[in-house]
C-alpha cells in the first residue's frame, strides 16, 4: 500500500480522526461508529448524531470512506443498518496522519527532553 | 418505548431542517442512530434520555449552519441546474420580468405605507431595499421559467437575485444622497440645474444597480465566471434602458390617469423591458453548466 506523505493531507480534526481510526479494523455502521468513538476517546468525545452524519457525509464527498452495504444484523425497527468502510485513500489518508502526529510527538519529546527529567 | 417513539418522530421532524439531498441520504439513518441512541440511555434511566436530547438539540443548530453553507458553496443548495434558452423565450420573459417589477417599484410610493403597517418594526428604508429588488428576482424567476428549471433552483434564483437587488440598493444609496443634494444646490444655482436634474446622474444609478442585478443573475444561473459577465452586460443593458426610457419620457404626453402620472409608467416599462430584454439576448446564448458532482476530488 502506497503511504502518503503528511504534506498531501491538512490535519484531521479530531472527530474525522476517531471515526477514521474507529474503522480501520472492520466495517461498522452508523451506531456502532459513534460507540466505537466513544470507547476510543475514553468517554471524552461523545459525538451526537447530527455531527456524526455530517462528518460522515464529508468522509464520503472527499472518498475517505464508503457505503459497503448493509449489516446482516437489523437495528431494533428490524431495519437493515448500512456499514461504512475506509476506502484506500483513507488508509492511506490515516497513514498520513499517523506519520504526522509520530513526527510532532518526537519533536515535543525532543524539545522538551530535559523538562521530563 | 413508546415516549422514545415520539422523540424519535419529533427528531426526524427537525431533521427536515437539512438540506434536501442531506436528508434524502441520510434521515432515516440518522432517526435509527437516535432511537438506539434513546433506547440505550433509557437502560441507565430517565435523567439519561433527557440529556441526549438536549445533548442532540445542543449540536444541531451548528451543524445545520455547516450543511447549508456547505450546501451553498458547492452551489447545490439547490442544485446547480443545467438551463437551455430559446433566445427568442430567454428575451421575451427577462423582458416582462424586469418590467413588471419596475412598474410595481412605481406603485410602490403608493402602497409602501400599507405594506409596512404589519411591520411596525422594519425601517421604511430597509423595506424599500427590499422592495427594489423585485425587478431583478422576478427576471430570475421567469428566466427559471423560460428554461424550465426545478423547484429548487427557483429557490437558487431568488436568493441570488435577492441578494444582488439588495447589494444594488445599498450601493446607490450614496449616489441617491450625492443626487438629492445637487438637485437642493440647482434649486439656488438655476444656470446648473439642466446639468443637476439631468440625466448623468440618473444614469449613475441605474447602470450601479444593474451590475448588481447583474452580478446575482448571473451567479444564480452560472456561477462566478457568468456572475462577472453579467454584472457588466446589465450595466451596459440599464444604460441603453435609462437611455431609451428617459427619451420616451420626453416625448410622452403629461397624462394623469386616475391619479397615476403617466409618463412615469412609460418610461419605467420601456427601461425594464430593454434592459431585461437585452440581458435575456445574452442568456439565451449562455452554455449549458457542468451539472455537479457529489465526490469531490483533491480537496483534501
Amino acid at each position: 500500500m502506497k503511504v502518503a506523505q503528511p504534506e498531501e493531507f491538512e490535519p484531521l480534526s479530531e472527530t474525522t480522526l476517531y471515526i477514521l481510526v474507529s474503522l480501520a479494523p472492520a466495517p461498522l455502521h452508523g451506531y456502532a461508529i459513534a460507540k466505537e468513538v466513544r470507547l476510543l476517546s475514553e468517554e471524552r468525545v461523545i459525538l451526537s448524531v447530527s455531527t456524526l452524519y455530517t462528518t460522515l457525509k464529508r468522509m464520503l464527498e472527499n472518498g475517505w470512506i464508503e457505503r459497503v452495504g448493509e449489516d446482516p444484523q437489523p437495528d431494533e425497527a428490524g431495519r437493515p443498518r448500512k456499514t461504512y468502510a475506509l476506502t484506500e485513500r483513507g488508509q492511506r489518508l490515516l497513514a498520513a496522519e499517523k506519520s504526522r502526529l509520530r513526527s510532532l510527538l518526537a519533536m515535543v519529546q525532543k524539545r522538551t527532553v530535559g523538562e521530563e527529567k | 418505548m413508546a415516549s422514545i417513539q415520539g422523540l424519535a418522530k419529533i427528531y426526524g421532524m427537525l431533521l427536515h431542517l437539512f438540506p434536501q439531498d442531506f436528508q434524502n441520504e441520510f434521515k432515516q439513518e440518522m432517526v435509527d442512530v437516535f432511537t438506539a441512541n434513546l433506547a440505550d440511555a433509557a437502560k441507565t434511566g430517565t435523567t439519561l434520555v433527557v440529556r441526549a436530547c438536549f445533548f442532540e438539540l445542543w449540536d444541531l443548530p451548528v451543524n445545520l449552519l455547516v450543511e447549508h453553507l456547505s450546501a451553498l458553496r458547492k452551489g447545490n443548495i439547490m442544485e446547480t441546474f443545467s438551463y437551455e434558452f430559446s433566445r427568442s423565450r430567454a428575451v421575451l420573459m427577462a423582458a416582462l420580468g424586469m418590467m413588471v417589477g419596475w412598474v410595481l417599484i412605481n406603485l410602490e410610493g403608493q402602497f409602501i405605507h400599507i405594506l409596512i403597517q404589519p411591520f411596525p418594526f422594519l425601517a421604511l428604508d430597509l423595506l424599500q431595499t427590499i422592495v427594489y429588488s423585485l425587478p431583478v428576482v422576478l427576471c430570475g424567476l421567469m428566466l427559471g421559467v423560460a428554461a424550465g428549471v426545478g423547484r429548487r433552483a427557483f429557490l437558487r434564483i431568488g436568493v441570488w437575485t435577492a441578494a444582488g437587488g439588495i447589494l444594488g440598493h445599498l450601493v446607490t444609496f450614496p449616489i441617491r444622497m450625492f443626487n438629492t443634494a445637487l438637485v437642493a444646490w440647482a434649486a439656488t444655482h438655476p444656470q446648473w440645474e439642466s446639468v443637476a436634474v439631468g440625466m448623468l446622474p440618473f444614469l449613475a444609478v441605474m447602470c450601479t444597480y444593474g451590475f448588481f442585478n447583474g452580478a446575482g443573475l448571473g451567479f444564480a444561473f452560472g456561477g462566478w465566471r457568468a456572475c462577472k459577465k453579467f454584472a457588466l452586460i446589465d450595466l451596459a443593458a440599464y444604460a441603453v434602458g435609462s437611455l431609451a426610457g428617459n427619451y420616451t419620457s420626453l416625448i410622452t404626453p403629461r397624462l394623469v390617469y386616475l391619479g397615476y402620472y403617466l409618463p412615469a409608467y412609460i418610461t419605467w416599462s420601456v427601461i425594464g423591458a430593454l434592459a431585461g430584454g437585452i440581458l435575456g439576448w445574452f442568456f439565451g446564448k449562455e452554455k449549458q453548466p457542468r451539472p455537479y458532482t457529489a465526490i469531490q476530488t483533491g480537496n483534501v
